[in-house]
């Protein structure tokens, strides 16, 4: 790890926590609580976290490392100090420091839990070679928060950006080359962030209209139609007309209540859409916060 | 990016829930390395601008004893094609002798304003399903 001051830095969000780094720490593994980032020596960061129920304690927590780690590198497995840096970094929380070496590679990092929150986090820095700590780490680490101060949940991953209302929680992602998906679910209604790209390319053969039908199966279903609203922005909304049509959807298993908005972000090249739907009304003016929260970096 | 006859989608992103088997070389050597076309596959341009690729593959004894039952050719190869879409035709245009992977990922990159990361998924799997039918070599 390379004291990389003058290097630009990013922020990561995700699934509750968020944290500066610098740009060429790329995301390696994402899991729903697990982040993996690297660069193209191996990886440099690792973060996993859960919420806590009970009481919370450092050294079990240790104990879970270590079964997690090969056996060899388990013996090296050391509880220790934080670097005075990174403790005053990390005042707000309880921490412990933990490091183990191999041959190649060492690694440093933290048990972070959130009284406020009663989150756990594990942090760990990857070290090679001649690598050694600075700024860097001690940067992340003040800016590591894993809760939010207001009632959105703020998501910041690869080139997309967004605040969703804190009670939709992430139930899958997928982040295929040119098909990003996150979807989200309240218990009562389903939430999908998509981004597409290049969309140039997507455009040369459809229309937005036409994408919209593709991506989300519209054809022969005239019940949902997408209209073009604005020049790059494509919109369409379904609500059951009568209460007979509200029960044979319910009983179809099909949410009732669909509304569906997707737009060219030119000048990056992407599309951009929000889907939402349930079995009650969609909130417009949510959906509408929505989408003027998620954006294309 | 797509090669639209056969086995379908490539360029699946999976660096996001990468399978790690130890490949021998890192990720940085990987990214210099150079591709280059084999001189088995012949290349010719559709209408549209997409790339049409021919090449002879080799088949397994039993599948090659099978196709000489039905009248097939006695030789143990059969002929493929592979049609490109617009991005993996661009991919294969960037394909000199002389690019590196990595000039290929930025110039992909710089072109469609994508992500690196995944641009060089997209590129790095289009590139490895080229090389495992035999298309194209790693220098």
């Amino acid at each position: 790890m390379v004291d990389t001051a003058h290097t630009p830095w990013r922020q990561i969000a995700w699934n509750g926590i968020r944290f500066d780094c610098p740009v060429d720490w790329e995301i390696g593994q994402i899991g729903l609580q697990y982040l993996m980032l690297e660069t193209e020596e191996g990886p440099v960061l690792e973060l996993k976290w859960n919420p806590v129920r009970g009481r919370f304690s450092h050294k079990s927590q240790l104990r879970r490392l270590a079964a997690f780690h090969r056996r060899r590198l388990r013996k090296t497995l050391r509880e220790g100090p934080l670097p005075a840096a990174w403790a005053e970094a990390l005042e707000d929380y309880h921490t412990t420091g933990f490091s183990w070496h191999a041959e190649s590679v060492a690694g440093r990092g933290a048990i972070v839990y959130c009284p406020q929150c009663r989150n756990a986090t594990l942090i760990q820095f990857f070290y090679r070679d001649s690598d050694r700590t600075g700024s860097v780490t001690r940067r992340m680490l003040a800016s590591f928060l894993d809760h939010s101060q207001n009632r959105t949940t703020l998501w910041a991953v690869y080139d997309i950006r967004a605040e969703v209302p804190a009670e939709y929680k992430l139930k899958s992602h997928r982040f295929d080359a040119g098909d990003f998906e996150l979807a989200f679910s309240n218990g009562k209604q389903q939430m999908t962030l998509h981004r597409w790209s290049p969309a140039l390319i997507l455009l040369t053969t459809h229309n937005l209209k036409e994408i919209a039908s593709v991506r989300f199966d519209l054809f022969g279903k005239q019940s949902l139609s997408i209209e073009m609203v604005e020049t790059a922005v494509a919109e369409g909304s379904i609500a059951p007309s009568s209460i007979g049509s509200l029960w044979k959807n319910r009983l179809q298993g099909k949410p009732p209540y669909r509304c569906i908005r997707l737009w060219h972000v030119e000048e990056k090249n992407r599309i951009l859409c929000v889907q939402m739907e349930g079995n009650q009304p969609i909130d417009r003016e949510a959906f509408n916060r929505i989408c003027r929260n998620y954006e294309s970096l | 990016m797509t090669a639209k006859r056969s086995t379908g989608s490539v360029a699946i992103m999976k660096a996001f829930k990468k399978n790690r088997k130890q490949s021998g070389i890192s990720r940085a050597e990987a990214l210099q390395s150079t591709p280059a076309k084999t001189l088995q596959v012949n290349e010719s341009r559709l209408e549209t601008g997409d790339v049409l690729l021919s090449y002879s593959a080799t088949v397994r004894p039993w599948f090659s004893g099978l196709i000489k039952r039905f009248g097939g050719p006695a030789s143990g190869t059969i002929h493929k094609k592979l049609q490109l879409d617009a991005l993996g035709t661009e991919v294969w245009d960037l394909i000199d002798g002389k690019r590196t992977v990595r000039k290929m990922i930025q110039e992909f990159t710089e072109k469609h304003q994508l992500h690196p990361r995944e641009a060089e998924v997209a590129v790095t799997r289009f590139l490895r399903e080229l090389g495992s039918r035999g298309l194209v070599g790693m220098r």
